[in-house]
């Protein structure tokens, strides 16, 4: 018996520092509402379960005043001996220390070992309840009622009741042996059918090997049917051959037959030709044959004309001599127009000479014209030039003359125009006084100065240039005269500026020689051109009067030579006038003319030479002609002449060539017979032969034969050309010896055969790719293995289901199981306990409580008779969930020996009852600790005083404890 | 001797479907579905690129039963491509394709050599080096007698020996027992490498010589957590280099969140925005765990109006259409405390159903496992498999009493 002995509050809701020591047995907390009798309640239950946590619903008595939080609890245990329980404020549940009555110390663990591991929550549903448990029964279904009635004392049955429903249902949602709506049913339907189509997946994967297996099959039938085919086609192809060559072995046959018929036929080799050749040629020869004597025969008709050979010589000859003829005539005419020519050149001549008439011309031609002649001719034509020659120079250097008279006049008049003017006679006069002053000066001065002189060599080359310059004067050379003067003139100015160079002054004296000898300088050079104006003038009329002597000479001069030339003319004209020629004549023609006149002669004297030819030449053709007229024995003209010759001498030369040839054709005519004859007669030989060959003695027989032989030729070569095909188409010859009909047959049976073999192709390989598609798609198709995926995946989901339909199943059933472990093993127990105490509650009038079929609990009254909860009284309930509670705990005395804590559950009880109640309570009371918490002082009269703690004194009387 | 460089991978597992997944939108089931290949295309192109020796493949190609033509056409295009690179393959078959299936076979190109039902040695030259390699392909779908015995012992001191196994250690009961061996009669053998294939999870058995797992290229289920992937192997008389190569095109991955101090619904969530953000920086393309740990008085507020299944939703709304793809399968919530204190009647439920022993609970569960339509599509329960479903029952009780 665990007895609770002392409870030490620290601090726990209004109470502070309280110490209440308990007895064993029951003990009676009294107190009015609100004096905390409750919180002494919770005080003991939290010291030993800890303080409810921020999760709990319950309480928390931590005290409002005082910091202290917590209490100590001493107790009896029926194992430790007297242990302290002591918790205070500290973690959620609070801090708690255990201690042993041997000294060990220990906490939370040992203090489960003290409460025999039982939970706040079991503990309260057995040893702890109130009024509110009691009265709740009311409201309570029947099930429910007989649930909280098994349960009594072990709490949380109605909710593992609840839960147990709860997780059936659940289960049942997930899994029902019969159902299908349920999920994990429908899942394993779906599973199977799933499961299903894979199998028939795989059937169709194992159709794969089939299908390689029938493809192989397929593909062996094929080329089976190829070969068949193939020698279908073969077959037919025979068949078509043969018939095709059908006609051609009938043909053939037919051949063979006829060829029979001719066998014995014989013929020469090109028969035909041969022999046609060699008539042919028979008749031709023939006919060449009568040819040729006829000709011989007019040949030798041909020979009798003869032919003149005399004749012929002479005409020939003569017609050699043609071209000599011919030159003849040429030359004639030649010489005819030469003469021609001559005469009017002459003439031509003669019109130039201007010599007109005959007379005249002759006694020119008789003149001489010799070149001593003509020497004397050119001889006084040179004389008369010379002297016109003389005459012109003559003119010429007149003319010169006067011209240089003229320059001279006017030279004359240019120097007049320059002599001296007034002003220089004005100084010139003066000079002579000037020039003794200028004497005197010059005195003193040669004393300081000896002074040079100009030198002589410079007057010396003045005095030349002068002299020069009258010699140029004189010589009329023009360049002398003007050398000299610039010379002199030069030296003039260069003796003035010497002279003036020299003045030397001094002073006075030097100025005024200076001056003066400025105008003795000026004097001098006035004086100097004075003296040479004169000099000049001189000079110029010495030279004027010496060319007017010239010019005299000069004019005779010319007289003379025009008397020479007229002389000359004279003899010219004379010398022509024996020529015959008059008038006159350009002296440019004169030498020409000569030349003319000796032309004309020349030509007189060819002219006479070429006429004494023309008349041999003449004399000559006239001879030659006779000739001719006398050979052709007729007359002819000059032009025929020749031309008759030659046609004359033609025709007989071709009379005679005709009669030679005859005579050779006549040889060769002979020879030619001879031959002809000669092929005649093999031709006919060789006839006869062919006749012999061909068997017969006519040309009709043997034409006879060769259409024969003909015949057997072409069927052999026909028959040749037959076999040559039929080689070709390559039939058997024997085999195929079969008719017609029978081949259509035997063809149209073929065609069917290959018509059938082309279905059963066509339909193989149709099957085949079909096949081919369904192996490719097989190969290629993912569905299985999405297939399996899905599979695992559906399978995972139901076993998901599964274990959650197993645990809620497990769950259900353990909640079943120990319900019903409950009901079938510790409610007989409870039950017999039950009885006894619910007897004894109700006074003896309900007899037992027990358990219907249905499992719910009925009462049964002394009587015998059932009721059922809900038809008892409010006290009766309270008074048989009482004696459940206490039959229980009657159970569970040695395994759980915990004080009953009671909180006024008995105030529906009326006095009887309370007193059975309160004979319980002592009855029960020494087996466990009662701790009963009431307001009611009913109940007070019961105890004792010692068992009663008043707890509404128990704040005023700290630490004190009741007694 | 020159060394010689193969790729060594086991368990590809072409086309098969993912499990434990659902509720993904398109675009991730499609993902998630050509994963398998995405990964084998990733070794193809990579031999092609570096041109190894030759391929390894330990058993394992396809998915027994459920093989796709699809994965069949594929593997053997990708071998074809092998052949026009002049790469041989050396493959075993496995459990999973073992020679007694009645499924198609494809006919591999002339560089692919097929490992025959008995154990036999496929000898290659490789730049004058010798190499034996030897195994055997599964003739049935269960070869649970051991087979180690079969494999000579290596003789020729120039050669390079190499194991193929497909099958599981004696000692490793975690997977279904296939062929089994034992370490220590791996290396009785004196081959320079062991190739082993059939355990998913990578695992170096050991050093030196090396006995390899190089586990699945494509995690397929919550289970092969991780990156997956081939071993580079660079091997000589003398020198082992091993080198893992990823493949994975999906990862499987659990991603742990610390809630401490988190009072609203945008701090969790950006949180676990966060989270997932590294993780696909981390991981590619991945499948996600997500694990709420820490969570205290203040955050489990945030759970009380919203159920785990509503938060799961909201998270997956925020992470779609995001790439890499990030799919969160699964919302783990992990409270610091049990928050309920049962009461003597919940204590009595729990602790019925921890007195319950295995025939019991399947007794309690046959409603349904007995179901003739369902038992065959449903697991098997396993011990773990009730461990968990009390576990839940009793979260379960936990949080429903309360509600009541």
């Amino acid at each position: 018996m665990l007895t609770i002995q002392k409870i030490q509050i620290y601090g726990f809701g209004k109470h502070e520092n309280i110490t209440i020591t308990l007895h064993e047995g029951v003990t009676i907390f009294y107190g009015m509402n609100e004096a905390g009798k409750t919180t002494i309640q919770q005080f003991i239950l939290q010291m030993l379960f800890g303080f409810p946590t921020r999760q709990q619903t319950q309480r928390k008595y931590e005290p409002k005043v005082s910091t202290k939080f917590g209490g100590q609890l001493t107790i009896g245990h029926p194992t430790y001996g007297q242990c302290t329980i002591e918790r205070i404020k500290g973690k959620a549940t609070g801090d708690v220390t255990v201690y042993l009555e041997d000294g060990t110390i220990g906490h939370e663990e040992l203090l489960a070992k003290l409460l025999y591991g039982y939970s706040k929550a079991s503990f309260e549903s057995i040893f702890s309840f109130s009024l509110h448990e009691l009265q709740g029964i009311e409201k309570m279904s029947e099930e429910e009622l007989t649930h909280l009635l098994l349960a009594s004392g072990t709490t949380g049955i109605q909710q593992l009741s609840f839960l147990e429903k709860k997780m059936d249902k659940e289960a049942g949602e997930l899994f029902k042996k019969t159902g299908k709506v349920p999920l994990i049913n429908q899942k394993l339907e779906h599973v199977k059918k799933l499961e299903r189509t894979i199998k028939q997946e795989q059937s169709t994967i194992q159709t794969f090997e089939d299908k390689l297996l029938q493809l192989q099959q397929l593909d062996q039938r094929l080329e089976e049917l190829y070969s068949q085919q193939k020698t279908q086609q073969q077959n037919w192809q025979r068949l078509t051959i043969l018939q095709q060559a059908m006609p051609l072995l009938k043909q053939q046959k037919a051949f063979e037959q006829t060829r029979k018929n001719y066998e014995h036929v014989q013929f020469p080799p090109e028969g035909i030709r041969r022999y046609e050749q060699l008539k042919d040629r028979l008749l031709h020869e023939t006919l060449q044959l009568q040819q040729l004597n006829e000709q011989y025969q007019e040949l030798q008709n041909k020979l009798q004309l003869t032919v003149d050979e005399q004749a012929i010589t002479d005409m020939s000859r003569l017609l050699n001599r043609e071209a000599t003829w011919n030159q003849l005539v040429v030359k004639e005419q030649n010489l005819m127009d030469e003469l021609y020519l001559i005469e009017q050149e002459i003439e031509a001549q003669f019109r130039l000479l201007g010599v007109q008439e005959k007379t005249a011309q002759d006694i020119l031609l008789e003149e001489t014209v010799s070149l001593q002649q003509e020497e004397q001719f050119q001889q006084q034509l040179s004389l008369l030039e010379e002297a016109e020659e003389e005459l012109k120079f003559h003119l010429r250097s007149l003319e010169q003359l006067h011209a240089e008279l003229d320059t001279f006049a006017q030279l004359k008049q240019q120097l007049q125009q320059e002599s001296l003017s007034t002003e220089e006679e004005h100084i010139l006069a003066q000079w002579p006084q000037r020039k003794r002053k200028l004497e005197q000066l010059r005195f003193g001065r040669s004393q300081r100065s000896k002074q040079q002189q100009p030198s002589i060599v410079i007057f010396i080359v003045l005095a030349i240039s002068m002299l020069s310059f009258i010699y140029g004067v004189m010589e009329k050379n023009m360049a002398v005269v003007v050398v000299g003067a610039v010379m002199s003139l030069f030296i003039i100015l260069y003796l003035k500026f010497a002279r003036q160079a020299h003045e030397a002054p001094s002073k006075q004296q030097y100025q005024q020689l200076r001056e003066l000898e400025q105008e003795e300088n000026v004097a001098q050079a006035i004086l100097l051109k004075k003296q040479k104006l004169e000099d000049r003038l001189l000079h110029v009329n010495e030279q004027q009067q010496e060319k007017e002597r010239q010019y005299v000479k000069l004019e005779y001069k010319i007289q003379r030579a025009e008397q020479v030339s007229e002389e000359t003319t004279q003899s010219l004209q004379h010398f022509l006038r024996r020529y015959r020629i008059e008038g006159n004549i350009p002296k440019t023609l004169l030498p020409e003319l000569f030349m003319r006149i000796r032309g004309a002669q020349e030509l007189a004297a060819k002219k006479r030479s070429t006429f004494t030819l023309l008349q041999t030449v003449q004399a000559e053709k006239i001879e030659f002609l006779e000739q001719a007229q006398r050979v052709l024995q007729a007359e002819y003209s000059e032009q025929e002449i020749f031309m008759h010759l030659r046609n004359t001498l033609l025709t007989l030369q071709q009379e005679q060539q005709i009669s030679q040839q005859a005579k050779e054709q006549l040889t060769s005519l002979q020879t030619k017979i001879q031959g002809v004859q000669s092929h005649i007669d093999s031709y006919e030989s060789e006839i006869t032969q062919l006749y012999n060959a061909a068997n017969v003695q006519t040309e009709k027989a043997y034409y006879e034969t060769h259409e024969q032989f003909e015949q057997q030729q072409k069927i052999t070569t026909e028959l040749q050309a037959i076999q040559s095909q039929l080689a070709s188409l390559n039939v058997d010859n024997e085999q195929s010896l079969i008719d017609d009909k029978q081949l259509k047959e035997k063809l149209l049976a073929l065609e069917e055969e290959r018509g059938a073999t082309q279905e059963a192709i066509d339909q193989c390989l149709e099957q085949r790719a079909t096949l081919q598609i369904q192996k490719d798609n097989l190969l290629n198709d993912e569905k299985y293995g999405q297939l399996l995926q899905q599979f695992e995946e559906e399978k995972s989901v139901l076993q998901q289901l599964i274990g959650q339909w197993a645990t809620k199943k497990a769950l259900a059933t353990a909640i079943h199981e120990t319900l019903f472990r409950l009901r079938e093993e510790k409610l007989p127990y409870v039950l017999t306990e039950v009885n006894a105490l619910f007897n004894l509650l109700t006074g003896g009038r309900y007899d037992k409580l027990l358990i219907n079929d249905e499992g719910y609990f009925v009462t049964q009254d002394v009587s015998g008779v059932r009721y059922q909860m809900a038809e008892l009284s409010q006290a009766t309930k309270e008074q048989a969930y009482i004696s459940l509670r206490m039959a229980l705990a009657k159970t569970l005395t040695t395994s759980a020996p915990f004080p009953f804590i009671m909180d006024d559950p008995f105030v529906h009880f009326d006095r009887n009852r309370t007193d059975k109640m309160v004979q319980l309570m002592k009855e029960v009371g020494y087996e466990r600790q009662i701790l009963y918490f009431t307001c009611h002082d009913g109940m007070l009269e019961h105890w004792q005083k010692d068992q009663i703690v008043n707890v509404g004194a128990l704040a005023n009387e700290r630490g004190v404890a009741s007694t | 001797m020159s060394a010689i460089r193969f790729f060594h991978m086991a368990d590809l597992h072409l086309d098969s479907p993912f499990k434990g997944l659902f509720g993904l939108p398109e675009q991730n089931f499609k993902k998630i579905r050509t994963s398998t290949f995405e990964a084998f295309d990733k070794i193809i192109q990579k031999a092609i690129q570096e041109k190894p020796d030759f391929l390894l493949i330990v058993g394992d190609i396809y998915d027994g039963e459920n093989r796709s033509l699809q994965a069949q056409r594929r593997f053997q295009e990708a071998m074809e491509r092998l052949f026009q690179h002049n790469i041989p393959v050396i493959l075993s078959y496995g459990n999973h394709d073992h020679l007694n299936g009645a499924w198609t076979r494809f006919a591999l190109p002339s560089n692919v050599y097929e490992l025959p039902a008995e154990t036999s040695v496929v000898q290659l030259k490789i730049r004058g080096q010798q190499v034996n390699i030897y195994g055997f392909s599964y003739s049935d779908r269960h070869i649970t007698k051991s087979m180690i015995d079969s494999y000579p012992i290596a003789q020729d001191e120039h050669a390079i020996h190499i194991g193929m196994l497909h099958g599981s250690e004696a000692s490793d009961t975690s997977h279904a027992v296939y062929a089994p061996f034992t370490k220590d009669q791996l290396l009785e053998k004196n081959y320079h490498y062991w190739a082993l294939g059939h355990i998913h999870k990578r695992q170096l058995l050991h050093q030196n010589p090396p006995i390899v797992y190089p586990g699945n290229i494509q995690s397929r289920h919550r289970k092969e957590q991780g990156i997956k992937g081939f071993y580079d192997v660079t091997l000589s008389q003398t020198s082992t280099d091993l080198e893992f190569v990823p493949t994975s095109a999906v990862v499987y991955n659990t991603v742990e969140i610390d809630c401490t101090n988190v009072f609203h619904a945008n701090e969790l969530l950006k949180k676990c925005e966060e989270a997932l953000m590294f993780n696909r920086q981390e991981y590619g393309a991945s499948v996600v765990e997500l694990h709420l740990k820490n969570i205290d008085e203040q955050s489990q507020s945030l759970f009380e109006h919203a159920t785990v299944d509503a938060w799961l939703e909201t998270i997956r709304e925020a992470e779609d259409g995001i790439e890499p793809m990030c799919w969160v399968q699964k919302l783990v919530l992990h409270q610091s405390s049990v928050l309920y204190e049962h009461t003597a009647a919940t204590e009595s439920v729990m602790n019925l159903m921890e007195q319950w022993d295995i025939s019991e609970w399947k007794d309690i569960l046959k409603e349904l496992y007995q179901h003739a339509g369902g038992a065959r599509l449903i697991e098997p329960l396993t011990e773990q498999d009730i461990k968990n479903l009390m576990h839940n029952a009793q979260e379960l009780l936990a949080e429903e009493i309360q509600r009541v």
